[in-house]
């Protein structure tokens, strides 16, 4: 039992080998041949006919057998049930001839040759089909007696071609239908090949967004001196990394879409640098104060100016704003990244360093004027008991921290750290006295050690 | 009032250091003016312009009292005295300085160590 489920599942019953086909028509010559032997009212009438279809049939089993062990001989299979023929009718003519119980077996080759592709089956079906039920006659085991006896080879086959017919048609359809489905299989593995691959690179570039975005995230959130604002372009707040959770006061999530860049700024200031621009549009109509703070990114050119960030508290900050655009694959304006330096502690420091300088220039300065004055009223003066070289002596290290006044007062007040002043113009002329001219003037008086009064500084409206 | 000679400008001075008060007389002196009051702080200097309302102040800007910044504003704020130029003499140097003294109404701005002689033709150019 186990090894007919074994060789049954083997089989493969959309092409089935030629022995599995030739199997019912062996089957059923045999039992015809047992059936006769056995059953007392049924006789062999012919035994070289017997022996003939036996032979045929040996000869028909042994081609099955051929076929299906040897593949490349397949095209040869049609010759089973052409042999099947002569021995059904040899079998026929063995038993009884016209009177014969076995005719009905000629039915199994038909529909082995009705199953084959194309229409020139059904005509060798019924060729066949008149030889068997020809073949007591051709074999002169009965002679023709009567019309009904040739008849017979002529009007059976033709019934058994129209049977031939409708089963050639069915199997033609049963293929059709067949290689359909095969197509739609094979088509439904190439979209699941598809979908699979589809879906393996859908899960790489995942990993490889995920480790950008990872990537990304780390260096924000390594940034924890300076903060970086990124918004789209109506200024909400889409990146906002820990350095500006530290300035600020705010987490992430109390910020991120929920929030506007400008709601971090002084009005009044945003107010100013509108009217500094006139009032740009933008892409942000209706925000002007956030279009004031990006009008330059905006046109593409970064900009860095100092603000005044609000806390969450309140409390206030000076920052060091620079302000770039972020674009998309076209190029287009997706919204600006703001990366802010908290600049309060260097504005301070500054402050008390113009302060200091200011000091150490004023108790410089008032003595040098006394010196100075004094040196050139002597030099006026005919009663001078200073020779020229001892007024020289006193006029120059006189001068020297003249020079030196100046140098430190010209490098205090380079950089412009008031927010203010950065963000209006100055309102002196640019006729403002020259402080470093000092030091020019000094090398020609070392040289001759000859008294100079040491320059005078203006500016006269 | 008009000025027809270098002795009808009457000046005041102002500064806290007796020596500099000296040298900027003496420069006034140069320049051929006629110095009407000197005052050591701020708030005499005020009074000494009120007083005499010269045509020419010279203030230093650290002093006690008012400043010469407050001085020359208050000046400035004075109808009576629009006339009255204002020169000041300052230890400040920086552009930020300037721009206060400016801003506070001078004239010209002036920055120690100053010598009397140019000094003079300085106060004589602003009268000019």
């Amino acid at each position: 039992m186990t090894m007919l489920r074994s060789l049954y599942s083997k089989i493969n019953f959309t092409q089935p080998p030629p022995i599995v086909r030739h199997l019912p028509t062996s089957l059923g010559f045999l039992a015809a041949v047992v059936l006769t032997a056995l059953v007392p009212d049924l006789e062999f009438t012919s035994m070289p006919a017997l022996l003939a279809g036996i032979g045929a049939m040996a000869v028909s089993v042994i081609l099955a057998i051929l076929l299906t062990a040897v593949p490349s001989l397949r095209h040869l299979v049609i010759l089973v049930p052409i042999v099947d023929f002569l021995a059904i009718g040899a079998l026929r003519a063995a038993t009884g001839g016209s009177s014969s119980l076995f005719s009905a077996l000629v039915i199994l080759p038909v529909l082995w040759f009705a199953s084959e592709r194309g229409r020139r089956y059904i005509l060798l079906a019924g060729i066949g089909t008149s030889v068997a039920l020809m073949m007591p006659f051709i074999l002169g085991v009965s002679r023709m007696e009567v019309a009904s006896d040739w008849l017979r080879g002529i009007i059976s086959p033709i019934v058994f071609a129209m049977a031939a017919a409708i089963v050639n048609e069915l199997a033609r359809q049963g293929r059709i239908r067949t290689k359909r489905v095969r197509d739609l299989a094979e088509e439904r593995d190439v979209m699941l090949r598809g979908a699979v691959d589809y879906a393996e690179r859908l899960e790489e570039n995942e990993a490889r967004l995920r480790l950008a975005d990872q990537l990304t995230r780390s260096v924000l959130d390594a940034v924890t001196e300076q903060s970086v604002i990124g918004s789209d372009v109506t200024g909400q707040i889409d990146v906002w990394n820990p350095g500006a959770e530290r300035m600020l006061g705010l987490a992430a999530p109390e910020t991120i879409g929920k929030r506007f860049m400008h709601e971090f700024h002084v009005a009044a200031e945003l107010e100013n640098r509108s009217k500094e621009l006139n009032y740009p549009p933008g892409e942000t109509v209706l925000n002007p104060g956030f279009s004031a703070l990006v009008e330059s990114a905006r046109l593409g050119v970064p900009e860095v100016l100092q603000w005044t960030y609000v806390r969450a508290d309140g409390t206030t900050l000076t920052v060091e704003v620079a302000v770039t655009r972020r674009t998309n694959e076209d190029g287009r304006t997706t919204g600006y990244i703001f990366v802010g330096t908290d600049v309060t502690q260097a504005l301070e420091v500054s402050r008390l360093k113009d302060e200091f300088v200011g000091l150490i220039s004023h108790e410089l300065r008032t003595p040098l004027s006394s010196i100075l004055g004094y040196l050139e009223l002597m030099r006026d003066d005919d009663d001078n008991p200073l020779s020229e070289e001892q007024c020289s002596t006193l006029a120059l290290p006189s001068a020297t921290l003249t020079a030196c006044s100046d140098s430190w007062a010209t490098s205090s007040s380079r950089p412009k750290s008031d927010p203010a002043l950065l963000l209006s113009k100055p309102p002196i002329s640019t006729s403002a006295p020259s402080f470093g001219r000092h030091s020019s003037r000094l090398a020609p008086l070392r040289r001759t050690r000859e008294f100079e009064s040491a320059p005078m500084c203006s500016k006269t409206t | 009032m008009t000025i027809n000679a270098p002795a009808d400008v009457r000046v005041v001075i102002a500064d806290d250091d007796p020596d500099i008060r000296t040298l900027m007389a003496i420069a006034v002196r140069k320049a051929g003016f006629t110095l009407v009051a000197e005052a050591a702080d701020g708030t005499h200097a005020l009074e000494y312009v009120t007083q005499f309302s010269p045509d020419l102040v010279v203030l230093d800007v650290s002093m006690p009292g008012r400043t010469g910044l407050e001085v020359a504003s208050a000046i400035r704020a004075d109808a009576a005295l629009a006339s009255t130029r204002i020169a000041i003499l300052s230890a400040g140097v920086g552009e930020l300085a300037v721009q206060a003294g400016v801003g506070a109404g001078a004239n010209a701005y002036l920055t120690k160590p100053f010598s009397p002689r140019d000094l003079a033709s300085k106060l004589a150019e602003i009268m000019q």
